[in-house]
């Protein structure tokens, strides 16, 4: 049984195909369309994933039930008339013209690359796409689920039992009640982009102090010791659609919000912090509910919320389970796959057995997007006039050379195998470095992401290393937890106070940035936190290898792997993105399949033919 | 008219001044629509006037569609909105999921 997933129309819409209980392939159109967090229908996604079948789906399964979202927006419209009216007229053209006429888009979308899929779409609800996603490919027979997001149709958060191939809802919380909702509503207030910049806002609260804590809980937040929670409307601007947040928000926090680009004060990152206080403390006490109702001793997690890796790495410290799983693109796009997996398990009833292969998940690593060959990396290399400056290398040379080059401080772009799916670079689309370097942080971000200097790097340490580096005793494929650095590598002994700071932060933040906190200080955060990748030889043992020839030459199993992408862009597609990035920044080699190419290596003549990469703000 | 609606955005800038420029674009409306005659410049105006009616008119017919519909909804279904929207403080927040759940039913929309 093939059956093909689709998300799309609110944002990073994707497409999965699932063949006889096998995830097949997964993608996300902005990787195709080059548009961050594209929203459009998937076209591109689901021609890639289509190719990857072997025919014509035997059933269409859409993310969520877009009447039930219609009757939602309606229905909010009409509780906060006449103020909605902005809101309305912005969603309607679009509602009218594409949204409730899905069924009819997939046909037509499909028949286009020759399938004929009438009378064979499918709807799933927007959490259950989640909760599926996140119960389904998880190595447990049975477990708990908990989705956290901003909203689907009605339902914000909601968790239940997953045993098998069911999957039983027992709680939710539901809409205007949103904890993804409340952080957008900081990240809007901070002067980041909402669903776009929750990271940046998580990648702050580290420099902040919890001030507000008190403000947020007395004035915006009913949160009660189950977890569940009502938000305060009088201070949210969301229900009437223009902002997130309105001017008794404003007053609160002591001021409007910050503009984009506008400097940071002392008053974001308390605000950063204040609210990653209070989205932890949700969680923790959402996650003691979920174990003592359900009794279960695992837990799967998904929704945007669930990318808060902070959160999961004390929810895996002091919550209630052994064991969590969170599925890696817990977002949206995720949301493709869910309403895939849930209509092969729970309608058409596959079977689905874990017991035998407990450790191991069934996302590949999260590899299921596109791949190219050396051929087709070869003639994209000529096309570019770069093949006869580009080194075919050998297998079994490849890692030690990249290694070299990652051990003089160099920066690599690696473009390996096939794309991951989701929102984080696992080392398939990612670029590389030394994370022993006391100037790699401000190298990479000013010089190849082009992007604000206070957010940390991801490290990757080889699976078997963990514990040497980190407080981390569990594998972290997906780059979903966040764990201290070990006590013994570390060369300050605390996180400076913030009294001293002055209220422009910006000065303060890239003074604390280049502090060397430990022995790898590219990679640890202000809190000596990291956001870990685990590699495992398994599931990656392109990257493994690197590692383990970098530790051979160094000793240090550790490097900095973060997404091969400049700011405003999605991660790289196609090679011919690969090697824009490469020659546009500041990136000093490309290993692009069997192929190496240094910059130094390039002749001054073609690089001064590069013009310099522009972004655009994310 | 149109001296004293200016007239009025100049005296309360912070308060009513989109008044005073919505009573002021009216009554130009109506000095070019009932111009005796007309003349070049009248005809200009109209003809970017007319052309504005056809951006606005999707504009207006959803303004319509709210006012008339959604105005008196919310009227009639005040007690339904408010439920949803304004609950009271309560113990708890979590609702129990019904029995039928609608996450059986892949071919519904709704």
């Amino acid at each position: 049984m093939r059956v093909l997933g689709i998300s799309a129309y609110y944002h990073d819409s994707a497409a999965a195909l699932i063949e006889d209980g096998v995830i097949v392939a997964a993608a996300q159109e902005e990787r195709f369309t080059r548009r961050k967090h594209d929203p459009s229908f998937p076209q591109q996604a689901v021609k890639f994933c289509l190719s990857q079948g072997s025919g014509t789906p035997d059933a269409v399964v859409f993310y969520e039930k877009p009447l039930l979202k219609f009757e939602r927006i309606l229905s909010t419209v009409l509780a906060v008339a006449p103020a909605g009216f902005r809101a309305f007229a912005a969603a309607m053209p679009s509602w009218l013209q594409s949204k409730l006429w899905i069924p009819f888009q997939i046909e037509e979308a499909l028949r286009q690359l020759g399938h004929d899929v009438a009378g064979k779409i499918h709807f799933s609800t927007h959490h259950q796409a989640h909760a599926a996603s996140a119960f389904f490919p998880s190595p447990f027979q049975s477990a708990a689920f908990l989705t956290l997001d901003g909203v689907g149709e009605w339902t914000t958060t909601a968790f239940g039992v997953g045993d098998g191939n069911e999957l039983t809802f027992l709680k939710q919380l539901r809409f205007p009640d949103s904890l993804g909702l409340l952080y957008s509503a900081f990240t809007y207030f901070c002067g980041f982009r909402v669903n776009s910049g929750e990271y940046k806002l998580m990648g702050l609260a580290p420099y902040g102090e919890p001030r507000y804590v008190d403000s947020i809980y007395r004035e915006l937040i009913d949160l009660k010791p189950d977890g569940s929670f009502r938000l305060n409307q009088r201070y949210f601007g969301y229900l009437q659609g223009e902002r997130m947040t309105n001017r008794r928000f404003a007053a609160l926090f002591g001021g409007t919000a910050r503009s984009a680009e506008a400097p940071l004060t002392r008053r974001e990152c308390d605000l950063a912090r204040s609210i990653q206080v209070v989205t932890e403390e949700i969680v923790l006490r959402i996650a003691r509910t979920v174990q003592s109702t359900t009794g279960a001793e695992n837990l799967c997690l998904a929704g945007g919320v669930a990318l808060n890796c902070v959160a999961n790495g004390r929810l895996l410290r002091e919550g209630p389970f052994k064991r969590i799983w969170i599925q890696p693109a817990a977002g949206d796009a995720g949301g493709a796959l869910g309403a895939a997996l849930a209509y092969v398990y729970q309608q058409a009833k596959q079977p689905r057995h874990r017991e035998a292969r407990e450790r191991f998940d069934e996302m590949k690593g999260a590899f299921l997007g596109p791949v190219s060959t050396d051929d087709e990396i070869a003639a994209v290399l000529n096309e570019h006039r770069l093949l006869e400056f580009a080194e075919l290398i050998p297998e079994s040379e490849r890692a030690q050379r990249i290694a070299q080059l990652l051990a003089n401080e160099n920066v690599v772009g690696f473009y390996q195998g096939r794309a991951e799916f989701g929102p984080r670079a696992l080392g398939a689309r990612s670029i590389l470095a030394d994370a022993r370097s006391t100037q790699m942080q401000r190298v990479l971000n000013l010089k190849i992401k082009f992007r604000e200097s206070f957010r940390p790097f991801a490290p990757i340490v080889l699976a078997e290393k963990t514990g040497e580096y980190f407080e981390l005793n569990i594998e972290s494929p997906y780059m979903l937890l966040t764990a201290p650095v070990r006590t013994d590598r570390r060369l300050l002994k605390t996180n400076p106070p913030s009294a001293n700071r002055s209220d422009d932060a910006s000065t303060d933040l890239l003074t604390r940035v280049n502090e060397q906190r430990s022995d790898l200080p590219a990679i640890t955060h202000v809190d000596f936190s990291a956001r870990i990748q685990t590699v495992d030889h398994n599931v990656n043992p392109v990257l493994h290898a690197v590692l383990s020839a970098f530790e051979q030459q160094t000793g240090c199993a550790v490097l900095i792997n973060t997404s091969f992408n400049v700011r405003g862009e999605p991660p790289v597609g196609h090679p011919r993105d690969a090697i824009a990035g490469f020659l546009e920044t500041g990136m000093d080699a490309l290993a692009i399949g069997g192929y190496l190419l240094e910059k130094k290596k390039l002749p001054p003549s073609l690089l001064a033919e590069v013009k310099p990469r522009s972004f655009a703000l994310d | 008219m149109v001296l004293g609606a200016l007239l009025l955005c100049w005296r309360d800038r912070s308060a009513s001044w989109p008044w005073g420029v919505v009573i002021a674009a009216i009554t130009l409306l109506i000095l070019a629509v009932f111009w005796p005659g007309g003349y070049a410049p009248v005809d200009r105006a109209l003809k970017f006037l007319q052309a504005l009616t056809v951006q606005a008119f999707s504009w207006a017919v959803l303004l319509v569609v709210f006012l008339f519909i959604f105005i008196p909804g919310r009227w009639i279904l005040r007690s339904r909105s408010r439920a949803v929207f304004c609950r009271e403080k309560m113990d708890t927040y979590w609702i129990d999921r019904p029995a039928s759940s609608d996450t059986r039913d892949f071919q519904r929309q709704f």
